[in-house]
């Protein structure tokens, strides 16, 4: 489907970001989904005021049960956003560090100073995670050393050479060490990543701790991991890839360039995004190696080090990328050319690219094709997009569909209402359950409303009334396009049978059901937008007495406005009821 | 679970009432309607808030309430609630609230057995008593009912499954990538019945759970599957799932779905992962690492990316793999099983197809099974489930073997029987005496109130011996409990038998503020209401218990958590093993030993906490404790250990060795009358962690620490089943049988350079030649587990051997190379060919082939630590 899955790749978002013009991301989209953007206030969770007292009281209980219970409840209800919960923080604390508490209160309680970030309660905390188990140190240590709290970092230091200290306290030293940044320690993380007793995740992590603390000097060490008689292990390769995260030196590069290369894919991962934010150019001959790995994430950085060091001859390489397995590889490739068409001199390789890509009949790669030379405006493609309309693939067709409806030429018109009639017998014959059929169908729907093309109209008309049998996206498109098509020109028994969607609440029989939400949300639209004033008691009488802030009261308050051209104030954001959210809630009087 | 507080009384249920009320009134001293009764809400609930509501026979389960305060000033309740047929025994929960107030909480009920065939549920009927003033007042609901009642479904399919996940319907896959689907799939697929116990619930915070941390109720689960991070808010809740693993759950950790924070808070030092990064695999091959994982290799493509979460793992057994990289893993925990997949769900599943045969009929007509026909899972899933969702294995039941040591130490006996003989036989011969001598004097008139004054006088006498016996024992609690230091973790679980010995029928204390349950023999208790009142978390005791005079036997169990952990660290040196204990709080350890599967082990203690144990000491078959002479003590723990040690190894197989030591009796939380004294003995195991020694260190290894399997023989033929490496069992055999086995040695002592090898075997019956073998390799040591290359060395030969046989010593180096895992392979051959007869059979000697076995194979090896 030619839908994308958003935000395919960070990399790719922020090389977008960093890119000379920044742009959205290709997207096969429907007009009737955006088109007008109507704001809908995001619903706001209510809390009452009264259960803090309520929790007050529970936390100062001595019942082991209440406290535990409490000490959650302030913790996630400051999370979610209550204000005010702060003065828990002093009763949390002799919950903390009572020694008659019960470990499951403790635990809540030390969990919920740590959301309050109750930097106050540090040296209490500190002394709790010494005093009462392992488990109360995972939650209280990574929290300390986010907070910079200094008195812990010589007992971390210590661990990092204690004789009998367990692994899951190592770690936890280990991460603390390097949220704080501690360089210090860098010579003791060494010894355990290159300790070959250790267990291998212990060297790991500290592979990782040192790389974040050190950003140089550590070369040795990586090249001492990685060399020796044979194949140095995984192991020994992954913590020379980590150590290397923060360097930048030559020599830091050269080692980088020779794990980039390695065999095992998440080594060369870590390898060539360091090499793509320091040295992009040096990655570039492991680039082709890259585009043939087996590993998606390798083929992805491959895409990305091309992009930005783009020329004619690596734009074809990306093009390639179009036609990927990986639908994240593919769609940054896609989005990496969009960008770059934007250079004068990299526009042609990127439009003969898809172009040739759009001529092959390889689907994922006619997919991509399709979307991208869409987004550039490519309009010379319109008439492979048209045989493509006919192509198996649904996703193919589909973005061929989206792709005529951006280019939006009236020549296609004839072809596009000629597909989407036999589409609309299809649909009547066998619904709309065939994949592709139901979204193909709605994009050239919406190609005629864009272009207005007053022939289609007997058609779109058929898609008005009630019929669940048939595609509701082709439904919603085809009303979409009425409105576009009468822009400005009430059509009244148009606007009524628009009219009979919204007011439609079901009945008996076989009508029982009521319209789709969305139905009657892209018929009020197309209300407004033909102007059909006659229709505007109807909307104001829908909802009563207030617009509530849904997308159906908002879309009927936006078409209130544009029919009689009355201010009408947004609605406050609905608020979700708070009963039953809490293990103690106040009795609320009806 | 549903309130019916309306619902017309059986009357069956009426008579219930009629004697729960008879039973309980009393108990509060207040009639009823004394006061204006406040209109108390109370109602139990289905589903709790955030904890699932499961109940089973026999088994403890949370009943879920939700209790309303509409009065201006804060309350105090009393809940009493029984079950139909069985109103004397009670479970009671104190509440607190403020005022104007709603409160869901939950206390633990023990579920009696169904009430009858073809029930599927149980009533249950509780009383509410405001406590707040200075009488108890009992509460009405709001149709002026005293009784509040509901009933409790029965979960009556096995095993009980719950699964902890968030459904995000806002995922394009939520449903084919569905955790939901893959459980529902595999179970279905080993025939079990589609139902899930979903955590956290809908009705209340949806995002949120709250686990009970105590552990009785937690027994009627024997799988959980975590596919959601809302576990990681709740941290005693983590350290409840870790407990339940450790004593026997299944717990299925989906990677791709959840921080790897759960792993690390469960497991604690016990699984150290670390996570590489995650991809998505648009083709995948999950390969097997091995013939025992159960599938074949199964390759599948995909157009939306199933996720991998690649990991760096150690200690686990990894069955398939995807690019080299886990799959999935398995970890055993005491008695339980962790299965970590890092393949998301739809990796792990296909669509149902026409080809696929469809389910039973008895499955299909559950509800729910419309949704569990969807998918089917993959050959590596369903080997995986296999293991997964096993059939129902009886925990380890220590308090039984315990049970009969425990009155042992509360020095109660009934009067002697030569005294009763000699006062009844007395009495005979006075009666008949008197009768003699009346006869003589021919009056016998007197004889009846001679004998009679005789016979109550002889009552009176077994009277007084009677009373000066049973108060010659003061009132005593005995205790043997096994306390097992839960790994990685700070918690132990301790299990034992329980003896209260009273002089008089007195009202009984037993109550604690940590947990666990202490439970007495009730038999003949029927009659008299007692109930277990809970308030707060593990805080409970019992009200109205009277256990009689004499002895009255119980169970006890508890977990908790330790200030300080109980650890055992030791390493190898010349002599065998020395290492240091902490165990605080244990008084007067002793009779220490150290053992694995394969054997055990003397340790000698020292008062610092140090420990050693000579290679020496190694104990034979029968021998437990390290001393000649036992003392009753000494034999008690003997005979306790020869009990506890097999049935403890079979529950853990980790192959981990144990650190085993007595103490006198532990305080474990429970509180009784303050004059009753307190006696017992608790033996403690706690998991052995062995150091590496230093480089150039000289090693002496016993044979329990080398565990060895068969292997296959230098040749590449299989071995003979000589040894069946599951159950520890060696095989008898009648022919002439070659078996080569490979020993591993402790992996925290590799590199090592081993100098010298000692075999002991013990053999029965004629085997007629007994031969050990040995490999010299070349130097090609990175063979792995299976790399035997090399020539074939005869050690040493016995011929006709009987018994134990004179030791096989192996000095030469080139003989003990190890393999790059650290395994040791030495040959076996054993029997004399059987000859053919003139069509191949083999010829019988007489009548039958004598069989003969081996009984013992001990190694002991020693080295030097190398760099």
């Amino acid at each position: 489907m030619p839908t994308i899955r958003p935000l395919t790749c960070l990399g790719v978002v922020l090389w977008l970001l960093g890119s000379a013009v920044a742009r959205a991301e290709i997207r096969a989209v429907f007009e009737a989904d955006r088109d007008p953007e109507i704001h809908v206030p995001a619903p706001i969770q209510a809390h009452t005021k009264q259960v803090k007292p309520l929790w007050m009281q529970a936390l100062a209980r001595p019942e082991s049960d209440l406290q535990r219970m409490a000490a959650d409840a302030f913790g996630r209800a400051h999370r979610a956003g209550v204000p005010d919960l702060q003065e828990a923080i002093p009763l949390l604390i002799t919950i903390l560090s009572s020694p008659t508490t019960h470990p499951a209160s403790r635990l809540a309680a030390a969990q919920a100073l740590v959301q309050f970030r109750a930097e106050e309660a540090a040296q209490k905390l500190a002394e709790s995670a010494s005093q009462y188990g392992a488990d109360l140190r995972q939650i209280i240590e990574p929290a300390l050393a986010s907070w910079g709290y200094e008195p812990l970092r010589a007992v971390w230091q210590a661990r990092l050479t204690a004789k009998d200290v367990h692994s899951r306290d190592l770690i936890l030293a280990i991460r603390c060490l390097a949220m704080i940044g501690d360089e210090s320690q860098a010579a003791g993380l060494l010894d355990i990543v290159h300790d070959r007793f250790r267990p291998v995740a212990v060297r790991t992590e500290a592979a990782r701790a040192a790389g974040l603390v050190r950003n140089e000097g550590l070369e040795a060490d990586a090249r001492r991991l990685t060399e020796g008689a044979g194949l140095p292990s995984l192991v020994n390769r992954l913590c020379a890839a980590r150590l290397l995260v923060g360097h930048s030196g030559a020599d830091a590069r050269n080692l980088l360039v020779s794990l980039a290369a390695d065999a095992e894919p998440a080594v060369a991962t870590i390898a060539l995004a360091r090499l793509f934010e320091i040295a992009p150019d040096r990655a570039l001959p492991l680039v082709p190696g890259a585009l043939e790995s087996a590993d998606p994430e390798v083929r992805e950085q491959g895409v990305q080090i091309y992009g930005k060091s783009p020329d004619p001859q690596r734009v074809s390489a990306i093009v390639k990328m179009l036609d990927d397995r990986h639908p994240a590889v593919r769609g940054s490739a896609r989005e990496i050319l969009a960008v770059l068409a934007q250079r004068p001199e990299l526009d042609e390789p990127v439009r003969d690219g898809a172009t040739a890509m759009l001529a092959s009949d390889r689907w994922r790669g006619l997919e991509q094709a399709a979307l991208l030379l869409a987004a550039l405006d490519h309009k010379p493609a319109a008439p492979r997009l048209v045989e493509l309309l006919e192509f198996a693939r649904p996703e193919v067709n589909t973005a061929a569909a989206w792709g005529l409806k951006t280019l939006a030429l009236p020549e296609t018109l004839p072809a596009l209402l000629d597909k989407a009639r036999r589409q609309n017998e299809l649909q009547r014959a066998a619904g709309a359950d065939s994949a592709g059929l139901d979204e193909q169908t709605a994009h050239l729907f919406e190609a005629f409303g864009k272009m207005k093309h007053a022939d289609a109209e007997p058609l779109l008309l058929e898609y008005v009334p009630k019929d669940f049998k048939i595609g509701e996206q082709s439904r919603r498109s085809a009303i979409w396009a009425l409105g576009r098509l009468h822009e400005g020109v009430p059509d009244e028994p148009l606007a009524q049978k628009l009219a009979e969607r919204l007011l439609d609440r079901g009945g008996s029989g076989e009508n029982s059901r009521a319209e789709s939400v969305r139905i009657k949300h892209v018929s009020v639209i197309a209300i407004a937008r033909m102007g059909a004033v006659s229709q505007a008691s109807k909307l104001r009488g829908y909802f009563r007495p207030e617009i509530p802030p849904t997308r159906l009261g908002m879309s009927i308050r936006w078409a209130l406005m544009e029919l009689t051209g009355e201010s009408i104030p947004e609605p406050d954001a609905a608020l979700l009821p708070d009963a039953g959210l809490w293990f103690l809630e106040p009795i609320v009087d009806d | 679970m549903t309130n019916s507080p309306r619902r017309p009384s059986s009357p069956r249920s009426s008579a219930t009432l009629a004697i729960a009320l008879i039973l309980l009134l009393p108990a509060w001293g207040s009639p009823a309607e004394k006061a204006p009764t406040p209109q108390i809400g109370y109602s139990a609930l289905q589903p709790g808030k955030g904890q699932p509501s499961i109940y089973v026979s026999g088994k403890w389960g949370l009943l879920n309430l939700e209790v309303t305060n509409p009065l201006d000033v804060p309350q105090q309740f009393l809940s009493a609630t029984y079950f139909d047929g069985q109103p004397t025994l009670q479970f009671g929960r104190r509440l607190w609230l403020p005022a104007r107030s709603r409160l869901w909480t939950s206390q633990p009920v023990l579920l009696p057995d169904l009430p009858g065939e073809g029930s599927d549920r149980w009533n249950f009927h509780s009383l509410v008593f405001n406590t707040s003033g200075a009488e108890e007042v009992a509460t009405r609901d709001v149709q002026g009912q005293m009784l509040r009642s509901g009933t409790l479904p029965a979960r009556l399919e096995a095993p009980i499954t719950a699964l902890i996940d968030g459904r995000d319907e806002r995922h394009p896959d939520a449903e084919r990538d569905s955790p939901y689907q893959l459980v529902l799939g595999a179970r279905v697929g080993l025939q079990f019945g589609p139902s899930l116990a979903s955590i956290p619930g809908d009705r209340f915070m949806p995002d949120q759970v709250h686990f009970s941390v105590d552990d009785a109720s937690w027994k009627s689960l024997q799988q959980l599957v975590v596919a959601d991070n809302c576990v990681l808010d709740d941290p005693a809740g983590l350290a409840a799932i870790r407990r339940w693993v450790y004593g026997g759950g299944r717990l299925w950790v989906m990677l791709d779905r959840v921080d790897p924070r759960i792993l690390e808070r469960i497991l604690g030092d016990e699984l150290l992962c670390d996570v590489v990064d995650r991809v998505g695999l648009t083709s995948i091959r999950i390969e097997p690492t091995s013939p025992e994982s159960g599938s074949p290799p199964v390759e599948s493509e995909y157009e939306q990316p199933v996720d991998l979460v690649r990991v760096v793992v150690s200690g686990v057994d990894v069955p398939f793999r995807i690019n080299g990289w886990p799959a999935a893993f398995w970890k055993t925990y005491g008695s339980g099983r962790v299965l970590v997949t890092t393949l998301a769900p739809r990796g792990w599943m296909r669509a149902r197809t026409v080809a696929d045969p469809e389910l039973p009929r008895a499955i299909l007509s559950l509800p729910g099974a419309g949704e569990a026909r969807r998918f089917v899972p993959l050959p590596p899933m369903a080997a995986m489930s296999k293991e997964f969702f096993p059939q129902t294995v009886a925990p380890a039941a220590y308090s039984r073997i315990l049970e009969p040591r425990v009155g042992e130490y509360i020095g109660y006996s009934i009067p002697p029987r030569w005294l009763i003989m000699g006062l009844l036989g007395g009495f005979i011969a006075a009666v008949t005496g008197l009768e003699t001598w009346l006869l003589g004097r021919r009056t016998f008139r007197s004889l009846d109130w001679l004998s009679s004054a005789l016979a109550v006088c002889v009552a009176l006498a077994l009277l007084v011996v009677g009373v000066r016996n049973r108060h010659a024992i003061p009132m005593t609690a005995a205790a043997v409990d096994f306390v097992e230091a839960i790994p990685g973790s700070d918690d132990v679980r301790s299990e034992g038998a329980l003896a209260l010995y009273n002089p008089e029928a007195s009202p009984s204390v037993i109550e604690t503020t940590g947990g666990g349950r202490l439970i007495p023999e009730l038999t003949g208790l029927e009659g008299t209401t007692k109930r277990i009142v809970w308030q707060g978390l593990d805080t409970w005791k019992w009200e109205n218990l009277s256990l009689g005079a004499g002895e009255r036997r119980g169970t006890q169990a508890k977990i908790e958590l330790l200030p300080e952990r109980y650890e055992a660290r030791g390493t190898f040196g010349p002599e065998g093993v020395l290492g240091q204990f902490s165990a605080s709080g244990v008084v007067h350890p002793g009779d220490a030993l150290i053992a694995t599967r394969l054997g055990r082990i003397g340790v000698e203690l020292e008062p610092d906490g140090a420990f050693r144990a000579p290679a020496g000491n190694v104990f034979g078959q029968d021998q437990y404790i390290a001393a000649g002479l036992l003392s009753d003590e000494q034999n008690r723990r003997r005979i306790i250990y020869s009990q506890v040690l097999p049935e403890f190894f079979r529950e853990d197989s980790t192959g981990r060795p144990v650190f085993f030591l007595w103490g006198e009796r532990r305080s474990g939380g429970f509180e009784f009358e303050k004059e009753r004294i307190l006696l017992g003995a608790s033996l403690i195991a706690v998991p052995l962690e062995i150091d590496r020694p230093p480089e150039g260190t000289i090693v002496r290894i016993p044979d329990l620490f080398l565990p060895f399997r068969n292997t296959r023989q230098p040749d590449g033929s299989p071995s003979s089943p000589l040894w069946d490496h599951r159950r520890q069992e060696w095989m008898e055999s009648t022919r002439q049988a070659t078996a080569w086995f490979r020993f591993q040695l402790p992996t925290q002592l590799l590199p090592l350079e081993l100098t010298g090898a000692r075999i002991v075997i013990t053999v029965s019956g004629p085997v007629g030649r007994v031969e050990v073998s040995a490999l010299r390799r070349g130097d090609d040591k990175q063979g792995g587990a299976e790399g035997s290359r090399g020539e074939v060395v005869s050690v040493k030969t016995w011929n006709a051997p009987v018994g134990t046989l004179s030791a096989a010593e192996i000095t030469d180096s080139r003989l003990l190379q190890l393999d790059g895992e650290g395994g040791l392979v030495l040959g076996l051959a054993a029997g004399e060919p059987v000859s053919a007869g003139a069509n191949g059979v083999p010829a019988l000697q007489g009548s039958r082939i004598s069989a003969w076995r081996i009984e013992n194979l001990s190694l002991e090896v020693s080295g030097t630590i190398t760099p």
